[in-house]
């Protein structure tokens, strides 16, 4: 499927996404007190996204569908968060990303539920 | 390994290592008043448990705080030196106290992850019961 069922991959994959960003998050959160341990982070979807999308082409994204997350982990800082043991996790920054990561998932649920509901309408067969 | 999984068995890891934490703490404070008692203490590792494919935390080895024994003066003590002094344990309660805090602080934000991951997880199974 290609073409019109572009936004169906697009949500997939915004999905994937924030689901594997709240993995490394949770990694974070787990390693609060590591020393010596740096905070990570995934880089963001629209960036990801716009390099996939500019390298493979609509076909291929089409039979591959998780061609395109080769995702870049980032070492992420938050300012003034760096312990004396070397730990540069901040809980509170990680929960802001961590309820981000967690706003993305659900926004990209809710388009694919919706573009389901919509193409169902259109077939007639309304829900 | 599911991205999900994945959050939940950090968490839990994270869990286990901060309640860990929390036991020895309660451990300290339960004998701070035992003569020759030093406190313990112990450190957490990043590693990859490749059985499983995840990054977890792990609870280091425990080490014993190497801070001199408190010494009281109390001749009618049968433990007590030739100068009359008793060795107490080291342990410091107001420094027990916030390291408790912190690893009950900790522990909350794991739990509020690994509830996060759950919440996420259902909302997608959600998309099949259509």
């Amino acid at each position: 499927m290609s073409g019109d069922l572009n936004i169906l991959s697009m949500a997939s994959a915004m999905a994937r996404h924030a689901a594997h960003r709240h993995e490394i998050l949770a990694q974070n959160i787990a390693n609060a007190d590591t020393s010596g341990y740096r905070a990570k982070d995934l880089e963001p979807f629209a960036e990801a996204y716009g390099r996939s999308a500019s390298s493979l082409s609509v076909h291929e994204l089409a039979e591959q569908p998780n061609a395109g997350d080769d995702w870049r982990v980032i070492v992420s800082s938050a300012p003034g968060s760096q312990s004396p043991n070397g730990n540069s996790v901040s809980l509170e920054d990680q929960m802001m990303r961590s309820v981000e990561a967690q706003g993305a998932h659900d926004a990209a649920t809710a388009i694919y539920k919706k573009t389901i509901e919509i193409l169902r309408l259109s077939l007639g067969r309304g829900n | 390994m599911n991205d999900f999984m994945g959050s939940m068995s950090a968490a839990a890891s994270g869990m286990n290592a901060q309640g860990y934490r929390l036991r020895l703490v309660s451990e300290n404070v339960a004998n701070a008043d035992t003569p020759g008692y030093r406190r313990k203490t112990v450190g957490f590792n990043a590693v990859f448990d490749s059985a499983a494919g995840a990054n977890r935390v792990e609870v280091g080895r425990v080490t014993f705080d190497s801070a001199p024994l408190e010494e009281r003066y109390d001749p009618a003590n049968p433990l007590a030196n030739e100068a009359g002094y008793v060795q107490m344990s080291n342990v410091n309660l107001v420094m027990e106290m916030a390291d408790g805090r912190e690893a009950n602080r900790s522990y909350e934000a794991n739990l509020a992850t690994f509830q996060q991951a759950r919440h996420m997880y259902s909302s997608l199974l959600d998309l099949l019961k259509r």
